[in-house]
């Protein structure tokens, strides 16, 4: 008994994949206390999954010895596939209908979406192997995409998202205008204009406005480019579970809002995976210089393309040069050899990077000398355990929810991501046994490690300088490998019921659950009291223009929500502040409805507040009322 | 190795037209959309999208794709189960597929930077830098397939056309899939052309400003402090985003005093009819007969007429502006 107890003992320090699982488990039960210190629901719930993940895995791998299941789990077959197949085409034209009769994304389209993205995780996770056909799963799943993404974009006026207007509005139209870079000279994107040259160039060819541009260039990129996510899994990954890879990280809500926000992050994830993927050609092809140009190409686009997903890249190709680094000395326990061809990558991006970024201008001086000082105030000022910062507005830099949202609907909000991560955990502790793992898993899990180090940890403890809300799309692209790893062992590992009730629990609320999620609906909210629209309506547009081009600028800046007047500012319309709840009325005001039916934000002293503010409040009868539209009124001091 | 060379030279007098079809029909459409889309004559924007989509999205990606991963993948090991090992100059058709669209906005991005360095970011010599690397790229494209054996390149045309494993229906559920897919692609398109032709419900803006010296509308300037006697005239506007003309009435009422003693009095009605996507300007003139520290004048808008009660809750907008009175 005591021998038994010993071997188990030394087999959980000598085996990585139980020496990991075991430090995960004790982390996870170590920070299960947060639940009581934070309400942030990622803090609530994180714990909780990686207890789960890290306890499941090792309950699995100690009971089943790793037993693979006799019978495969598999059971639609070819004429099952065919026609759920065939439901799947019929769901996404109905998203199309629905999206066109109800004028958006609404609670109905949903529905629609999300059991036509269960119809087709199900195919993936059930369809008997051999009548797998993946070019038609793959067309099902861009299909998809497409209708999830512009069924938002077409039936929204304007512009999604706060960036998007300067970006278009203001140095893609200053570059069409000038046609120059000259004209964004003082502006960090004259180092990285890809994107907006881009825009201009097809706004140009196909002499459409710069919005149209946008949206039939990097709006119908960022979704195609999810295609090198399989691409990439089919290096590491049998067809199954490269197709569940693909799927997972098309659904996933800060993928769906890159191709709803269209910015140059969007263009740098894109970007950003096809090194990823060149990276997996390295690790399994060979470093060939076809590939290697492949890796450079992408490598030196992302760094002209966007500064956040430069670095990005650069702390995922030091983490991938690291682990070579590592295997080559012995240093790690497998046997594994990785060459030089990833740390020469490295070196190359760093010396690019570096260059481009001594060359990019800010207010004061280059990004390069700027950017370490910048980096440790912030670090300095914020930095704290548990300094999740309470402000809605920094959710957009710290990725976590917005806080006094009701717990149901912000695990409603979160259960996608929390099964993501689940499966992940389990994945990456599957990739981490000997046997399986190789080089390039090894890889995936150490960007994985790197990127959930940056978007989960560093925010605990109040570290958002590197503006972790951005890194999730980015963390999503290992993630999706590891989680399809997660399936996999799950499929092939345990009980045949357990894992067959786990993978429908992923087919029905997985892809449901992510389209929902608030980061993925930025232009109609399924919570909508709670979290906010970064959409507006016609009427709300056509406001800022009148104001912008009729109220003189000698005027007070005017009032109004956020995010609202981030379109006066970022359009150049009007000088505009937050409506601040306690003080003196505002001189000039600028209601609309949504303040009244939405989610927005104002200021309480100086904390930023999710509430709604009456039309009477600060636009009653003993205010002149200078304008009106169907949703706006302008509101001044008698 | 001379006799490597004789069968590679053998091989292009045989094969080398099907096996480059499709670089060479990369070249001639980059040609030929480049020229559609530099002409300066307006053509409809369907057809500047037709030629200028796959020219900017997908055919310079497809021609460096072509250049780098000359060779066609194996499909012996490309296994369901299995996983991929292509071989050093070969990708999958996925890959080929989504690098052709990443490569090609790279490499359009490229080519504007670059222009931008030269003589600035115009169309024209974008689109000349964007056909002078697709040509070059199928350049090499094609001598790098002819330099392999005709049965490792990649050849998707020939294969196309000879291929005998095309997939039918031949189930009940086939047919099913094939018909849903196309009312799938119909629907998704009709949709699509419908939501980028909507007009929406259209917008109607109104409010009040007085007249600047170059003689716009500025909104918020107009006259508060009147003197007695003296008229003084408030600029209301209407702007429609809507199709068709349509006519508006205009209410302006007095109301002095506040409460149940408030009193009441309009001051007139305008007409005013408003183009299609366009605005219209009705001056109203307001004189005060005496002295009065506050006088609130709303302008109630209507469309077609106005009741003959007027007020916030039946007019379609409602403005409240104040004024006051003094001697001169």
């Amino acid at each position: 008994m005591r021998d038994a107890t010993t071997n188990a003992l030394q087999r959980r320090l000598t085996e990585p994949d139980l020496a990991a699982g075991t430090i995960g488990l004790l982390l996870g039960l170590a920070l299960l206390p947060l639940a009581f210190v934070s309400s942030d629901i990622l803090a609530q719930m994180l714990p909780v999954v990686l207890v789960v993940g890290c306890g499941l895995y090792q309950l699995v791998r100690f009971e089943g010895g790793l037993q693979q299941q006799v019978s495969p789990l598999e059971r639609i077959s070819g004429n099952g596939l065919d026609v759920l197949s065939g439901l799947t085409f019929l769901g996404i034209a109905g998203m199309a209908v629905v999206a066109l009769l109800t004028d958006g994304r609404t609670v109905p389209f949903f529905v629609v979406a999300g059991l036509t993205g269960s119809a087709i995780f199900g195919q993936i996770l059930f369809g008997v192997e051999r009548e797998l056909r993946p070019g038609l799963i793959l067309a099902q799943l861009i299909a998809f995409s497409l209708v999830v993404r512009y069924a938002a974009l077409l039936t929204t006026p304007g512009l999604m998202g706060v960036d998007a207007w300067t970006h278009v509005t203001d140095y893609a139209a200053a570059i069409d205008g000038a046609n120059s870079l000259s004209a964004i000279a003082d502006v960090k994107y004259v180092a990285a204009p890809i994107y907006h040259l881009v825009v201009v160039t097809v706004a140009e060819a196909l002499r459409i406005p710069l919005r149209a541009a946008l949206y039939a260039s990097i709006g119908l990129v960022v979704p195609i480019a999810s295609l090198f996510v399989y691409a990439g899994g089919r290096y590491i990954l049998p067809v199954r579970w490269s197709l569940f890879a693909v799927a997972a990280f098309s659904v996933a809500d800060h993928v769906v809002r890159w191709g709803l926000h269209l910015i140059p992050t969007s263009l740098g994830l894109v970007f950003f995976v096809g090194v990823l993927y060149a990276l997996a050609r390295i690790f399994v092809v060979g470093p060939t210089w076809r590939t290697y140009a492949l890796a450079v190409g992408f490598s030196f686009a992302t760094i002209l393309t966007h500064q956040l997903s430069a670095f990005v890249l650069l702390v995922v190709l030091g983490a991938a040069a690291a682990v070579s680094l590592l295997a080559n000395r012995g240093w790690l326990p497998y046997d594994v050899h990785a060459g030089l061809s990833v740390p020469a990558l490295f070196g190359t991006y760093v010396v690019a990077v570096t260059v481009n970024w001594a060359m990019t201008p800010t207010r004061t001086g280059s990004f390069l000398l700027r950017m370490p000082d910048l980096l440790a105030q912030q670090i300095f000022r914020t930095a704290q355990f548990l300094n999740l910062v309470s402000a809605p507005a920094t959710t957009e830099a710290t990725g976590f929810a917005a806080p006094g949202v009701p717990f149901q609907i912000a695990l409603l909000d979160s259960v996608g991501f929390l099964l993501f991560t689940l499966t992940a955990v389990i994945g990456s502790l599957a990739l981490l046994r000997r046997g399986t793992a190789d080089m390039i898993t090894l890889v995936v899990v150490g960007a994985l490690v790197v990127t959930g180090t940056f978007t989960l940890v560093l925010p605990l403890f109040g570290v958002n300088a590197f503006i972790p809300g951005r890194w999730y799309a980015f963390m999503y692209v290992p993630m999706a490998i590891v989680a399809a790893f997660g399936a996999w062992y799950v499929a092939q590992f345990v009980p045949r019921r357990v894992a067959v009730a786990s993978l429908l629990v992923v087919a029905v609320i997985f892809p449901a659950g992510m389209l929902i999620a608030h980061k993925a609906t930025l232009d109609n909210q399924v919570a909508g009291q709670h979290y906010a629209e970064y959409s507006y309506s016609a009427a709300e547009l056509a406001a800022v223009e009148t104001v912008g081009a009729t109220v003189p600028d000698t005027r007070a800046p005017l009032v109004t929500d956020h995010p609202y007047r981030t379109v006066f500012l970022r359009t150049d319309a009007f000088d505009a502040e937050p409506l601040q709840l306690r003080g003196p009325p505002p001189s000039t005001y600028l209601y609309r409805d949504y303040q009244t039916t939405g989610a927005p934000t104002v200021l309480v002293g100086e904390t930023p507040v999710t509430t709604t503010v009456d039309p009477g409040q600060y636009c009653g009868p003993e205010t002149e009322r200078l304008y009106a539209n169907e949703d706006v009124l302008l509101c001044t001091a008698a | 190795m001379f006799g490597d060379h004789l069968r590679t030279t053998t091989a292009i007098d045989g094969d080398s037209h099907a096996h480059t079809l499709d670089v060479r029909l990369t070249a001639a459409l980059t040609i030929i959309a480049a020229v559609l889309v530099a002409m300066p004559v307006e053509e409809p924007t369907i057809l500047r999208a037709v030629a200028g989509l796959p020219l900017l999205l997908f055919l310079p990606g497809y021609a460096v794709t072509a250049a780098l991963f000359p060779a066609r993948a194996d499909s012996s090991v490309t296994h369901d189960s299995a996983i991929l090992h292509p071989g050093v100059r070969a990708v999958s058709t996925v890959e080929r597929l989504v690098l052709s669209v990443v490569a090609s906005v790279a490499i359009v991005g490229t080519a504007g930077l670059l222009a931008n360095a030269v003589v600035g970011v115009f169309l024209v010599p974008i689109l000349l830098l964007v056909v002078l690397g697709t040509l070059l790229a199928s350049l090499i494209a094609y001598s790098e397939r002819l330099n392999l054996a005709p049965n490792q390149r990649y050849a998707p045309l020939q294969s196309l056309r000879g291929s005998t494993g095309r997939w039918r229906p031949t189930s009940a559920a086939a047919w099913f899939l094939l018909a849903a897919a196309v009312a799938g692609f119909l629907v998704v398109g009709a949709s699509g052309v419908a939501a980028l032709t909507a007009t929406g419900d259209g917008v109607t803006e109104f409010y009040v400003g007085g007249e600047t010296e170059n003689g716009t509308i500025a909104m918020g300037e107009h006259p508060r402090s009147l003197t007695v006697g003296e008229p003084a005239t408030h600029y209301l506007v209407v702007d429609q985003h809507n199709s068709g003309v349509t006519n508006y009435t205009i209410v302006a009422q007095r109301v002095i005093g506040n409460g149940t003693n408030a009193s009441t009095g309009e001051i007139g009605r305008y007409d005013l009819t408003v183009p299609s996507n366009d605005h219209a300007v009705q001056s109203i003139e307001i004189t005060l007969d005496e002295p009065r520290e506050s006088v609130q004048i709303n302008y109630y808008l209507y469309a077609g007429d106005a009741p003959s009660a007027p007020d916030g809750e039946t007019a379609m907008r409602t403005l409240i502006v104040d004024v006051s009175a003094a001697e001169s």
